[in-house]
């Protein structure tokens, strides 16, 4: 292997771990907050890619039909609630977050999709339509579960990965979309080439982290998500309302992913079902990080990401296997680690 | 500076008929309860005869018809974070502390109704806390899970000091506490009234409830069985056989 | 026998199948067998034994593709393949295991994703197996001279194979390593109080699954009679286990409904639906995705409770039908002598994150004598239960029970020496009788192992621990009660059930946390009753008890403890008349 390969080999490596970055400082956001193994973390990527194609193409993109869906299923839900509380402040609340905010989202995107408004527009629109599809699956699937084991969420999550599919199936088809790059700037970081697109990406993860990090260690609002998974009963005590703080995890979830799906739908073709791998591959990531440590996860992305490219050029064939054989010891090392704590969950 | 039924003041806590039912078993059947402003009230009563009930079902975590009325106004139909926000707080038996946070972090948390509701300034709280609390400004960084007994005590109570509680319900404060830290918990307990909050205090420990309470109710069978002026109720026979003096005196 | 009846009937209507149906239906119900056959695995991995797979269409793939690569490269018979494949799988499923099982809750979930998809990645890469276009003409099977290559001809091949697996599986359910695997979800500590060693249950059910996915992908192969790598994906090992979701616990049967739902409903979703509607939509994923979610928000004991629920046809819990006839017991142990010295506990100190919980505690306890601890809650108390029982490890000091170094023992072989405990708060199965419960505590007193059950060659010991479970809850005064589910007796009976299970063991030493609480006056003399003559039968008993109205009439001697100290030790009056004991717990006389 020359130098030019292992610089090559190091770019594609670094590309990749860009994107498992975000996808563990996800998974992990939602492990940590709600107890959920969100494996449907992928697939806000995919709408997210996919959407923004659509709007590019000046189509009305399918998500405004899958939005419109969850938003009336979850209006039923939450209405249903209302009556039984008897309570108007839900009933309101409901009509406002699950009927009146999807409408204009939705129709709005409808309206002025096709009339070329540029790429910053069309990005919006993306993260707009995308964002609200966390929280309303959060509020449908997740929350009238909220207190179930971790076993169970974890099937939740995995049923959710299956309709998320099949609806992007449905309404984006079969084939692969790509989008526009963001910016054509290329970047010689000695001799290695690298793009604009990879160093937003790069940039976007470690943004993310400083934020997250500020978020959780600073705020009030994001040590109540902390409380609420620590303790979900102590935190009703102290006024947090647990719903809300899942429906905040899963809207930065989806928020993540979206913007995940915008950075890399131009470096990658995405196709309906491309986010599980990209979900599994970022898992491993956040297993490394013990699913709690947003640094540590990054390392674990670079880690992997430099493994995956590197073994590709040695063993291409067995590429898969060598990641999810390392997921293996790296579970046992964990647990090790996590000690006694897991038994606590089971008991 | 106790009071009986002083219609002048409102009371800070008025349940009236008060029914709660697991299932179709019923746990409370009618309790009728009320503490003034500045007033430790106690209610004492046997292993399941509903007390920890009425306490979740006032706090709003249990389902349960009747009147619930803080200061004049119905709040039973209202969830567990308005009534927080209406600055009641529960102390629950089994504490709830968020174990894998710090003390810091534990206490943020504890004003987090009225940070939210535009009260930002929890660090004034904060340090009225420790000036209760010494201990736990020293124990600041440390995870909760790390405490001993005594300083879990004094972290749940002074977490839910952080909320302004004008109704404060503690359930079983002294439970799994040697004699002396309890005796300490108990005089910490007694003035908390300082500041005119109303506290509810659950105990089996019959005794030392009775001797720091104005006044209290004894519930049996989800019942309100007594309820009277804790220095009679300390005198009264039947108050005596059932929870001051069996364990000794029947003995043998 | 009605229900014997109608299994019967039902088994004939299902071989009347090939008679009747079309040939699409006869390979559908094929492929509903071969589905069956994994979600019952599942049914005793997942729904009963609590571990989630992620990984059973792996198994299915090694059984398909080794059968695959043994009868083209080899041109092995059938009988032959399955032997060596039943082997091979045997092998990769106990090494497996032996790793993963390592891991629990979570953890094993992640682990079996990432073992489902290397090995899927696996077929597709291995040259010996085709890579990614597979093994195709596989020759087709032959039993005694019978061609099988006809979908209705080897319906009978493989429904022989998929209710005999069904029925072993029941069977197994119901023995005594069964009932070790129901009670598994209900939590280690009181699992290995009863003897059980969880690893070892754990990979026993881990190996059954995998075994049971291997015998399907051995009928895909031969049904199918090519192989790839496709349906032995992720995807796949998720489709089964929503089967197992949906058909839900309650009977092996319920994996039989979650597999023909699943099965058939994919059917009408990719063929028969498109074609009416006119288009090429796939909506399989999205249905059973939501048909998931519906049935963990709503059902979460899956179609199968939901169905009895309706129906109620079906009794709640299986009434034991395999009962102690003739009263069979089980032979007990020798007692030991009254007075000879059971329990020593010396020095005993345990330490939790710079938290003394104990401190310098040193005590014994004699056959047949009753040895009250008394102290305030945190005293110490149920640390030092958990020390004796191996839950916990003590920090400093020795446990020794008739001679034998206890401490640094697991539970499981603690309760082997004769130590038998309760709970303070009640542990008892809720999906099992109130006689299987009490049979749990008679785990070590049989040695019929996981194929005897399946087979059950066991019928004689399993008779003799049910109907010493019964005669244990006759001892406790709660005849009449064994078919009822524990949850459905009172608080203060449930006490007195694990008092019973305790019992079952056999037991040198009992140890009894708290169990008058929440008892009534009279329940409290039936049980003082107990066990004074449990004591002149030459047991002895530790007693953790606040209650000293009952610990003062029954004890031979109380040890006070407080603040983790032992604070006293002597007759209850000395006890009581001790200075310290009423400054720190009885309270001064007012």
């Amino acid at each position: 292997m020359d130098f030019g390969i292992f610089t090559f080999l190091l770019q594609d490596g670094l590309n990749s771990a860009a994107i498992y970055c975000l996808m563990a400082i996800a998974i992990i956001l939602v492990f940590t907050t709600t107890r959920v193994l969100f494996v449907a973390q992928g697939d806000f990527l995919v709408l997210g890619a996919l959407t923004l194609s659509q709007l590019q193409l000046g189509r009305v993109p399918g998500t405004v039909w899958i939005l419109a869906g969850l938003a009336l299923l979850a209006f039923a839900m939450e209405g249903a609630q209302a009556l039984r509380e008897r309570s108007r402040r839900r009933a309101l609340r409901a009509v406002l977050f699950c009927l009146l905010v999807p409408a204009l989202v939705g129709g709005g995107v409808a309206w002025f999709s096709g009339k070329e408004l540029g790429l910053a527009i069309d990005i919006l629109a993306t993260i707009a339509l995308v964002g609200p599809i966390g929280p309303l699956l959060y509020r449908i699937a997740f929350q009238p579960l909220a207190d179930k084991s971790i076993l169970v969420l974890m099937v939740v999550a995995t049923a959710v990965h299956f309709v998320i599919i099949s609806l992007s199936l449905i309404f984006f088809g079969a084939e692969g979309w790509r989008t526009p790059a963001l910016t054509d700037a290329q970047f010689a970081l000695g001799p290695v080439l690298i793009s604009g697109q990879v160093i937003a990406i790069i940039v976007t993860s470690l943004l993310l982290i400083v934020v997250l990090f500020l978020f959780f260690s600073n705020s009030v609002y994001g040590k109540s998500l902390i409380a609420t998974a620590s303790n979900r009963v102590g935190a009703r005590l102290m006024g947090i309302s647990t719903a809300q703080s899942g429906m905040l995890s899963f809207a930065m979830a989806s928020a993540i992913g979206c913007v995940s799906g915008i950075l890399i739908g131009s470096i990658t073709t995405i196709y309906y079902d491309t986010g599980l791998v990209l979900t599994l591959k970022g898992l491993i990531a956040a297993v490394f990080g013990g699913l709690a440590s947003f640094p540590a996860a990054a390392a674990g992305a670079v880690i992997l990401g430099l493994i995956e490219s590197y073994s590709a050029f040695f063993a291409s064939a067995y590429k898969e296997i060598i990641l999810f054989s390392l997921l293996i010891p790296l579970l046992m090392w964990r647990f090790v680690l996590a000690g006694h704590q897991d038994l606590e969950e089971e008991a | 500076m106790s009071s009986e039924h002083s219609n002048e003041t409102e009371a800070v806590l008025a349940v009236n008929d008060l029914h709660v039912a697991y299932g179709n078993v019923e746990a409370l059947f009618g309790v009728s309860l009320r503490v003034d402003p500045g007033e430790i009230v106690s209610v004492i009563g046997a292993n399941g005869a509903g007390k920890t009930t009425m306490l979740s079902a006032i706090m709003g975590l249990l389902r349960s018809r009747g009147e619930i009325r803080l200061r004049g106004r119905d709040i039973a139909s209202l969830t567990v974070e308005q009534r927080v926000a209406e600055h009641v707080s529960l102390v629950p038996e089994t504490r709830e502390l968020f174990m894998t946070m710090s003390v810091e972090d534990n206490l943020i948390l504890g004003a987090f109704r009225p940070f939210t509701n535009g009260d930002r300034d929890y660090r004034q709280t904060m340090d009225e806390v420790f000036h209760r609390f010494p201990k736990l400004k020293e124990r600041l960084r440390q995870q909760a899970g790390t405490l001993s007994g005594g300083e879990r005590a004094q972290l749940v109570l002074g977490r839910a000091l952080m909320s302004k509680p004008q109704l404060l319900m503690l359930d079983e404060p002294s439970l799994g506490l040697s004699p002396i830290i309890t005796r300490e918990i108990f005089s910490i307990i007694s003035d908390l009234t300082d500041a005119g909050t109303a506290i509810v205090l659950v105990e089996q420990n019959a005794r030392a409830a009775l001797q720091v309470s104005t006044r209290a109710y004894v519930l049996e069978n989800g019942l309100v069985t007594m309820e009277g002026r804790s220095e009679a109720l300390l005198e009264d026979h039947r108050i005596y056989d059932a929870y001051l003096g069996k364990r000794t005196r029947d003995a043998g | 026998m009605s229900r014997l009846v109608f299994a019967a009937a039902a088994i004939f209507a299902l071989f009347a199948a090939p008679l009747v149906f079309s040939e699409h239906r006869i390979v559908l119900m094929n492929y509903v067998g071969i589905a069956t056959l994994v979600a019952t695995g599942l049914y005793l991995l997942t729904s009963i034994g609590g571990l989630i797979s992620f990984g059973q269409a792996a198994f299915v793939g090694v059984g398909a593709y080794t059968t695959a690569y043994l009868a083209t490269a080899h041109a092995m018979p059938a009988g032959l393949t399955l032997v060596i494949m039943l082997a091979v799988n045997f092998a990769l499923a106990l090494l497996v295991g032996a790793i993963t099982l390592r891991l629990s809750g979570y953890y094993l979930s992640i682990a079996t994703i990432a073992w489902g998809l290397g090995a899927y990645y696996l077929f597709g890469t291995l040259d010996m197996l085709g890579g990614h276009t597979g093994i195709g003409n596989i020759p087709g099977i032959t039993v005694l001279g019978v061609s099988l290559t006809q979908a209705r001809a080897f319906f009978y091949l493989e429904w022989s194979i998929v209710i005999a697996m069904m029925i072993a599986v029941h069977n197994l359910l119901h023995s005594r390593e069964g009932r070790a695997v129901r009670a598994l979800k209900s939590g280690g500590v009181m699992v290995s109080a009863m003897g059980i060693d969880i690893f070892r249950t754990r990979i026993a059910i881990f190996v059954a699954a995998a075994m049971l996915a291997a015998i399907a992908g051995w009928l895909f192969a031969y049904m199918q009679r090519f192989v790839s790598p496709a349906p032995f994906n992720l995807i796949a090992s998720m489709e089964y286990l929503f089967m197992a979701v949906i058909g839900g616990t309650g009977s092996v049967v319920a994996a039989l409904l979650g597999a023909g739902i699943v099965v058939a409903l994919k059917d009408v979703l990719t063929n028969t639906l498109p074609k009416l509607l006119g288009s090429n939509v796939n909506i399989e994923a999205l249905v059973f995705g939501v048909a998931v979610v519906a049935i963990l928000q709503w059902s979460p004991g899956g179609l199968w409770s939901l169905a009895r629920r309706v129906g109620g046809v079906l009794p709640a819990l299986r009434t034991p039908d395999r009962s102690p006839s003739g009263g069979r017991t089980l032979p007990r142990k020798l007692r030991k002598d009254p007075g000879a010295e059971l329990l020593s506990i010396t020095n005993v100190g345990k330490r939790f994150a710079g938290l003394v919980a104990i401190d310098d505690v040193t005590m014994s306890v004699r056959a047949g004598e009753i040895v009250a601890l008394i102290g305030p809650n945190g005293a110490g108390k149920t640390t030092l239960f958990n020390i004796i029982t191996g839950v916990l490890k003590p920090s400093s000091g020795t446990v020794s029970f008739c001679g034998d170094q206890v401490s640094g023992r697991l539970p499981n072989r603690i309760t082997e020496l004769g130590i038998s405990r309760t709970f303070q708060h009640v542990k008892l199965v809720p999906t099992m009788t109130t006689l299987e419960n009490v049979a749990l505590g008679t785990h070590l007193r049989g040695r019929a192992g996981f194929v005897a059950a399946s087979l059950r060659a066991e019928r004689a010991e399993n008779a003799g621990m049910l109907g010493e479970a019964a005669a244990q809850i006759a001892r406790v005064g709660l005849q009449g009660k064994e078919a009822l589910s524990p949850t459905d007796l009172p608080l203060g009976d449930q006490r007195i059930v694990e008092i019973a299970r305790a019992l079952a063991s056999d037991p040198y030493l009992l140890l009894l946390d708290e169990p008058a609480a929440g008892l009534r006056l009279t329940e409290k003399r039936a049980l003082a009753d107990l066990l004074r003559s449990l004591r002149a039968e030459g047991l002895g008993i530790v007693l953790v008890e606040h209650d000293m109205e009952f610990v003062m009439g029954l004890a031979d001697r109380v040890v006070v403890m407080n603040f983790g100290r032992q604070i006293a030790e002597g007759t209850p009056a000395d006890v009581q008349s001790d200075r310290e004991v009423i400054r720190a717990y009885l309270g001064e006389e007012a």
